[in-house]
Order: structure tokens, then sequence, then C-alpha cells
């Protein structure tokens, strides 16, 4: 019989599933501007801010919300390769497969874009831009330049500010959403929704005010931080359940197991 | 499971060394508040200190010297007895010249020698009783000592009589003068004060004898041995003629057969 902190540690495994966005007030309002930013004639959105901020999840929420709806595609893994970003795009407008042995004429895809301005509006959605190169942001620049291609963004605050400082990029960017770091009460909701939702009630109703603040003080209020703490957190649990259970207590969350993990991530030192 | 294990085992101490930490802290804040109102207070004390060594830098401090001066042998003797008594006794000698004078003063009264013998003999009995002391069997005294004391039944000890030591038990001479001068300083009484010459004149320090004799004398004039022992000092003294003379005055309005036999002594020369 496998413990129940196997389970609970597997909902803290960091992914960009639909299923595991937590819908927090911030992360509400974020979606909301960034869904009627695409209403908009706007050529390129920018979502950036620092690692772990959940500028992924709401990318994601926004392309499985859209999908049926809209010309939407996601690009969650960032393609470094100039002729491989122009083989899948071309490929993702024309609905067509490109042989491998072919490659894209850029000013071929400028022009068919042109030719179905005003027909289509097709979204793309690219994450981790950071990762680009620069002549590859210029090429998207252009392609948003036909009003055909719609480009959502998203940067890492402290990466490649200079490509956002570009004049080009500055005019062309007409709406920019900045994504903060969750607060202690935004953690908390977002550790207890994400266990409730599968179930652990009694687990969540363990965690303390000081318990939060303690996590929190460790991961700074970056998600994905947070997701890798509770995981360690978990399997230690699950440890001490499977092998020593008279260590446990099941009225307060422990606050050794919190510790060891800090130690184990390298958080704190001996 | 060893990982776990090992966790833990970081986990205790870092435990530790997060309860230590703070002790620690603590002790080394209060050490330093220590050591800080100690600093404190040691500067107010030095401060104080240089300030009352000003102070006493400022009094004027007594010139003291010594004034070497001669002193004749006379005037040392002369202070070592109660100055008063001294004056008193240098004035008396004085004109104990020749008998005429002796006749005007000291005056010499009848003696009573019946209530004179019991008196000394009454003395003589004290002295000899308070200088004689039995010596017990004391735990002070040596294991084989206390072995040799005769066991009669188990629980009482008998004395053995026949083993009781007599310690006599003397003072020296300075000792006793030095006391007997307290004492006579105390009391103002005759008897201490002959009881001073004959203790003089034992040490043969007849000039002394001889004031304390003239003192005792002044003090009651009833004491035979205070003329006896004024004489006999004045014969020791090689003033013979003077000692006869003084006895033979006084042997007329006393009969004392003691002052006949100690003017036959000195005629004689064995003083």
């Amino acid at each position: 019989m496998s413990s129940q902190y196997e389970t609970l540690k597997n909902i803290f495994i960091d992914s960009v599933e639909r299923d595991a966005y937590v819908e927090l007030e911030s992360a509400k309002y974020n979606y909301k501007l960034l869904e009627s930013s695409l209403d908009k004639p706007l050529k390129m959105l920018l979502l950036f801010g620092r690692p772990g901020t959940g500028k992924s999840m709401l990318l994601n929420k926004l392309y499985h919300n859209l999908k049926e709806s809209r010309e939407i595609f996601y690009f969650e893994a960032p393609i470094l390769s100039e002729k491989e970003f122009l083989r899948d795009i071309t490929e993702s407008i024309s609905s067509q497969k490109i042989p491998q042995n072919m490659r894209v004429n850029f000013d071929a895809l400028l022009k068919y874009c042109r030719s179905i301005k005003g027909k289509r509006e097709i979204i793309f959605l690219l994450d981790e831009c950071q990762l680009y190169s620069e002549s590859l942001m210029e090429k998207i620049r252009l392609l948003s330049d036909t009003r055909v291609v719609k480009f959502v963004i998203t940067l890492h605050k402290t990466d490649n500010e200079e490509i956002i400082a570009k004049e080009h990029f500055k005019t062309r960017i007409w709406e920019v959403v900045e994504m903060k770091s969750a607060t202690v009460e935004d953690l908390e909701i977002y550790i207890r929704k994400k266990m409730v939702k599968k179930g652990f009630m009694e687990v969540a109703n363990m965690l303390r005010k000081k318990d939060f603040k303690y996590i929190y003080s460790h991961t700074l209020g970056n998600f994905r931080e947070t997701n890798k703490y509770l995981y360690t957190v978990f399997d230690i649990y699950q440890y001490y359940d499977e092998v020593e259970s008279h260590k446990l207590s099941t009225k307060r969350f422990s606050k050794k197991i919190l510790e060891m993990a800090a130690l184990r991530l390298g958080y704190i030192h001996e | 499971m060893s990982k776990i294990r090992n966790l833990e085992q970081q986990w205790k101490t870092y435990r530790a060394k997060k309860i230590i930490k703070p002790i620690l802290s603590i002790s080394a804040l209060y050490a330093l508040g220590a050591g800080g109102y100690y600093a404190f207070l040691k500067r107010d004390f030095i401060i104080s200190s240089m300030v009352s060594n000003k102070e006493t830098l400022v009094k004027p401090t007594p010139v003291v010297s010594i004034v070497e001066k001669n002193i004749t042998k006379n005037e040392v003797v002369e202070k070592d007895i109660n100055s008063s008594i001294d004056k008193k006794i240098v004035v008396k000698e004085e004109p104990i010249k020749t008998v005429e004078e002796m006749l005007l003063k000291p005056v010499i009264p009848i003696i009573d020698m019946d209530i004179e013998k019991r008196a000394i003999v009454h003395h003589h009995k004290a002295k000899k009783e308070s200088t004689l002391v039995q010596a017990r069997p004391s735990k002070l005294l040596t294991a084989k000592e206390l072995s040799k004391i005769k066991i009669v039944d188990n629980n009482t000890n008998v004395r053995d009589t026949t083993r009781l030591k007599r310690i006599h038990l003397h003072t020296t001479s300075k000792n006793y003068i030095e006391t007997i001068k307290r004492k006579f300083y105390k009391s103002k009484s005759s008897r201490d004060a002959l009881l001073l010459a004959e203790a003089f004149y034992r040490e043969h320090h007849y000039r002394e004898s001889e004031k304390w004799a003239l003192e005792a004398n002044r003090l009651n004039s009833n004491l035979d041995e205070s003329w006896i022992i004024f004489a006999e000092s004045k014969a020791q003294l090689g003033r013979r003629d003077e000692a006869i003379n003084i006895l033979a005055m006084y042997y007329k309005k006393s009969k004392s057969a003691k002052a006949r036999a100690v003017i036959e002594k000195i005629k004689r020369g064995k003083l």
C-alpha cells in the first residue's frame, strides 16, 4: 500500500499542464488583460516577469482556452534554430508538412502572409524568448509587421532586457503584462488549492500560517521553487510515513521535515 | 533510506547550532555590556583617583625631622618612670644629705610591728601559694604519659598522687617590674612601690631601688622595709655613711631590730 504522501509529492512536480494551473487573483487579472489585448490590433504582446512567476502557465492556459475559437499556436519550448523556427511557423500557417530536405524562404513567407491579410489572424505564443537570437527576433518583428501574425512572447525580466529596450521592439510591443512574484498569501492559496484539488484537505489544514511564511522565506514567491520544495518535503514525509510513522504528527505539519527539505535543497546549511 | 538518516543527522546539527548561536550571542552581548560597564566604572575610578591624587598633592605635607639632642643619663632614667613621680623623687632625693635634714623630712611615724609582721607573713604565704601549681594528668600529655595513669575501674580515672609534679613558675624580673609598675600607676599603693624597690634592689639597680623605697615611704611612712631598702641602696651605691645615719635616725624613733641589724651589716662591710 503506497503512502498518501507519494501522491501528494507528485502534485508538486513542476509542469505546465492545464490542470496544474491554479487560479490566483493576480493571475486572473493578468489573464484577462492578455486576452483582451489579443482582440486589439496589436502586433506583439510581451509577458515578462521573474522566473517562476507563472508566465508559462498563463500562456498555456491562454492557448487551451483559445485554441478552439482562434487560430493559435503555442511554442512551449524555444526553437533555437532559425531554419526550424521558420519551418514550424510556415507549417502552422499553411497547415502543410514541409519535407525535411526543403527549407523555408523567409521572403516567400512574408509574401504569403501579406496575401492573407484581412482574411486570417494567426496568434503565436512563444515562451522563453530570451533564448532566441537577435536575428530570429528581427524576423519575428518583420512577420508581426504583416499584421497577419500576432506574437505573444514571454521574457525573463532580468534577461535580454536590452532587446526589449531596442527602439523597433518598443514601437511594436503595444501591450506589456508584467508578472509579479507571489506574496505569502498567494503562495498559501496556491499550495492549498493544489492540495485540495487532489483531495488532501487534511494535510492542507495541517499547514499553519508560519509554515507558509517559512516556505516563502526560501522560495521568495517563485512557484517553480515552491513546487520543488514541497515535492522534497513530501518525499521526506513519505519516508517517515513508510518507515518511521511514529515520528509523524497527525495534527501539525512537521517543522523538522520542512527544515530537512530546506537542508537538502541547500536553502539552509548546517 | 540512509540519505534520509544522514539528512536527519544534518538537521540535528543544524538545530543544535541554531540553539547555541543565540545563547552565545546573548552571552557575548552580556559580556560586552558587563565589560563596558566595568570599563565605565574603572574610568570613573581612574578619574576619581586622579582627582584625589591632585588633592593630595595640593595638601601640604608636614615636615618631620629628628633633632639631635644631648641627654644626660639622669634625664633618661627620669623619663622611664612617670614624670610626676620622678620629679617628686628627684626633689626629695636632693635634701637627703645630712642627718639633720632627714629629721625634718620625710616625717617618720611609729610603725606597729605586729601588724607589719602579719602583713609580711600573709604576703609571703600568698606569694608561695600563687606560684605553686599542681600538675594534673591532661589530654595534652603524650600517649605514653597518659598510659601511665592508673585505671581503677572502667569508668573513673584515679589520680596517681605519687606522680604529682610541682612546677615552679618564675617570672622574669623585667616582666615582673613592668607588671608591678603598671599596677602601681593604677593603685598608687605604697606596697607596690616597695615591691618595685625590692625588685630593683635584687636586680642591683640601686639608684632605682633607692627612688622607689623613698616613694613607698612617702606614701606610707610606717613601712619598715622602705627605710631599710633605702639605706641598703645607699650603701650599695657607696654612700655607706649616709645609709648608717639614716638607719640610725630611724632606729631612734622605731627601735627596729631589723634596722639595727642592717646598720651592723653595713658597718661590718657585709653589704
